[in-house]
């Protein structure tokens, strides 16, 4: 009785054993060969199509690019805003607290430190302030925003100005700058030095026209925004009195 | 559990084949990635040949409705962006209607025959990678739960599991940690340096995605004396049904680890050599349920800053029906094995004619290195 016990549990072991050779349920290892295959002789090398091609660069050649590509654009932009800079140096002055701000026929000169406070950058020194003086033979009473990215660059002012007894919607290019800020999500649009002279409210497609004038890249959050709510402020709002001399 | 839960479950895994220092030789700077996409790639929607007028009809509903052109003859699914900037750049080579020659549609079968390159699924106990360690007598440890049949050879290749889950024990430091303050002053401070080396030395990864497992691999194979050898596992490509987002889903998953390996490399991407490698292709016909069924042949990426990229290889066999491996399947006319064997000649060093007869078992595998690389 043993014996066939152990016979009969030899068989079954002989068979789980056999069981695990199988791959798949087969027995038979098949060897593969697949007559089909003709390997390279066909082989055939379809390029890219040259205009879509770039060239063949190392790591080490691609930074290299990347920094001679980056150098040249900021040569191009310095060169540019040098320009813009000595343009805007015909338009604006401020001393001693003083805004002097020149169009082709007008003059604006605003009296120094009226209901000035900080604005609390982090990059650079601004302040929001109540400005009053003469546009041209008109007084106006207004509020602007002064930066200074002189922490930056030395040569660098953001002046936005918003005229507050005027017409209905005056004070919008002061919103539309702070709404684009916001969207930027951070305290300062541009880590450079840029120069916007914003002019009037009633006409902020002027506005932004000039500030495109200095800063090219039309790509940056803060100028679509600005731009964007321009455009379409512009067809609401009647009648542009002040036009710069800055726009292009 | 069925086997196409298993594969639909089975996320990325990472698995390194190190090399001591002492045991370089030839090359000691050059890598080797290999991704793996289980599940079976459907090669003719990943690179998909835009002038072959079948196309059409067998699957017009599983075809995207963008491409991205590389020429007249082909282009590449939306999802690979980054793989088509790579390869106008000249870094990444197309190779389609390829595959081992293994036709019966197993994933488990296929996964294995792929991974050992024997003559047929099961036969080896080592894997190509693995096995062409050996030949440079290189050493190795897998850094996974278990070491992939694909890097198993036979020279003091060990295993290592970097089990650094949040909160996980880790004997070294934690032992180090438990003796500090019993040290005298002068011992804190050799001790505190220990414990640095060895939190330093440890891999450390909680985020297990596989675009996460190309940066570590990318990092770790860009150290001086890091891992020769890495093989990705990425998972979900056995698209059986709605194929169209799925496989973009996945093949954007392939595309930023590409894309991640490359820039964790950082220079070390010129000497790094990826394949993509997936155990079989899909058939030609879309099914009843919007996707596709286990087929043949299907396509590969092949990358790196020596690679000879910018174009797509092929020896195309067409759509027709007549064309077709058993009237169903993109006939394979490259064997993969050669690609394989190019990328290891790059890395390793070795004659090709040594790896054809002692890695693949195959002493008339063709040579295609020089199709390859520059």
């Amino acid at each position: 009785m043993k014996l066939a016990y152990l016979a009969v549990m030899a068989a079954v072991l002989a068979g789980c054993q056999s069981a695990t050779q199988k791959p798949n349920g087969t027995n038979n290892v098949e060897r593969v060969t697949i007559e089909s295959q003709n390997y390279q002789e066909g082989m055939h090398r379809y390029p890219v199509d040259a205009q879509l091609l770039k060239p063949k660069l190392s790591i080490a050649q691609q930074e290299l690019a990347k920094r001679e590509a980056e150098k040249e654009r900021n040569r191009k932009r310095n060169s540019e805003m040098a320009q813009d800079v000595q343009q805007a140096s015909k338009f604006y002055s401020e001393i001693d607290g003083w805004f002097t701000w020149m169009t082709d026929q007008k003059q604006f000169t605003a009296a120094p430190n009226l209901k000035s406070k900080p604005m609390r950058l982090l990059m650079a020194d601004g302040r929001e302030q109540m400005v009053k003086g003469l546009l041209g033979n008109r007084e106006i009473e207004a509020r602007a925003k002064v930066i200074h990215f002189g922490v930056l660059t030395d040569r660098s002012v953001m002046l936005i100005i918003a005229p507050i007894k005027n017409t209905p919607g005056s004070e919008t290019s002061v919103s539309v700058f702070n709404e684009a800020v916001a969207a930027c999500g951070t305290a300062l649009p541009y880590a450079f030095g840029d120069i916007h002279f914003i002019s009037r409210t009633t006409n902020p497609a002027v506005a932004a026209k000039q500030a495109c004038i200095v800063e090219k890249t039309q790509h940056d959050q803060f100028l679509r925004v600005f731009y964007n709510n321009a455009l379409s402020i512009e067809q609401q709002v009647e009648g542009a009195e002040l036009v710069l001399g800055l726009s292009s | 559990m069925k086997r196409r839960d298993f594969l639909k479950l089975s996320g990325g895994s990472l698995t390194l084949a190190s090399v001591p220092t002492w045991a370089r030789s030839n090359n000691p700077n050059r890598r080797l990635v290999v991704f793996f996409l289980e599940g079976g790639l459907d090669g003719l929607s990943a690179l998909v040949p835009k002038a072959e007028g079948a196309l059409e009809s067998h699957r017009e509903s599983l075809l995207p409705t963008t491409l991205l052109d590389l020429n007249s003859h082909w282009a590449l699914d939306p999802s690979l962006r980054n793989t088509h900037k790579l390869m106008l750049s000249q870094d990444i080579l197309g190779v389609h209607a390829t595959n081992f020659p293994y036709t019966k549609r197993s994933h488990f079968e296929g996964q294995n025959f792929i991974q050992g390159a024997g003559k047929a699924p099961f036969t080896e106990s080592t894997g190509w990678i693995g096995r062409g360690l050996d030949l440079v007598n290189y050493g190795g440890r897998a850094m996974s739960l278990d070491t992939p049949l694909l890097l198993r050879g036979t020279t003091s290749i060990d295993n290592y599991y970097p089990a650094h889950v949040k909160g996980a024990y880790n004997p070294s430091s934690d032992l180090l940690r438990s003796i500090h303050s019993g040290l005298s002053e002068q011992w804190q401070t050799t001790n505190e340096k220990l414990i640095a080396r060895v939190t330093k030395n440890t891999y450390q990864s909680n985020d297990r995605s596989p675009n996460a497992l190309a940066r570590e691999a990318g990092k770790a194979l860009s150290q001086k004396d890091g891992p020769i050898a890495a093989m990705i596992r990425l998972g979900g490509y056995d698209t059986h049904a709605g194929q169209g987002s799925r496989l973009g889903s996945k093949l954007s998953e392939l595309d930023l680890c590409i894309s991640s390996l490359k820039d964790s490399l950082g220079e070390a991407w010129d000497n790094t050599t990826f394949i993509t490698l997936t155990e079989f292709g899909r058939t030609v016909k879309v099914n009843g349920s919007s996707g596709s069924d286990h087929g043949y042949g299907t396509c590969m990426f092949i990358g790196g800053g020596a690679v000879n990229g910018g174009a797509v290889l092929a020896d195309w066999p067409g759509l027709a029906k007549s064309d077709l491996f058993e009237r169903r399947d993109l006939m394979a006319t490259l064997d993969s094995r050669s690609l394989c064997a190019a990328a290891l000649e790059h890395t390793l060093g070795l004659e090709h004619d040594e790896i054809a007869e002692r890695v693949f078992f195959e002493p008339n595998l063709k040579r295609v290195t020089d199709r390859i690389y520059l």
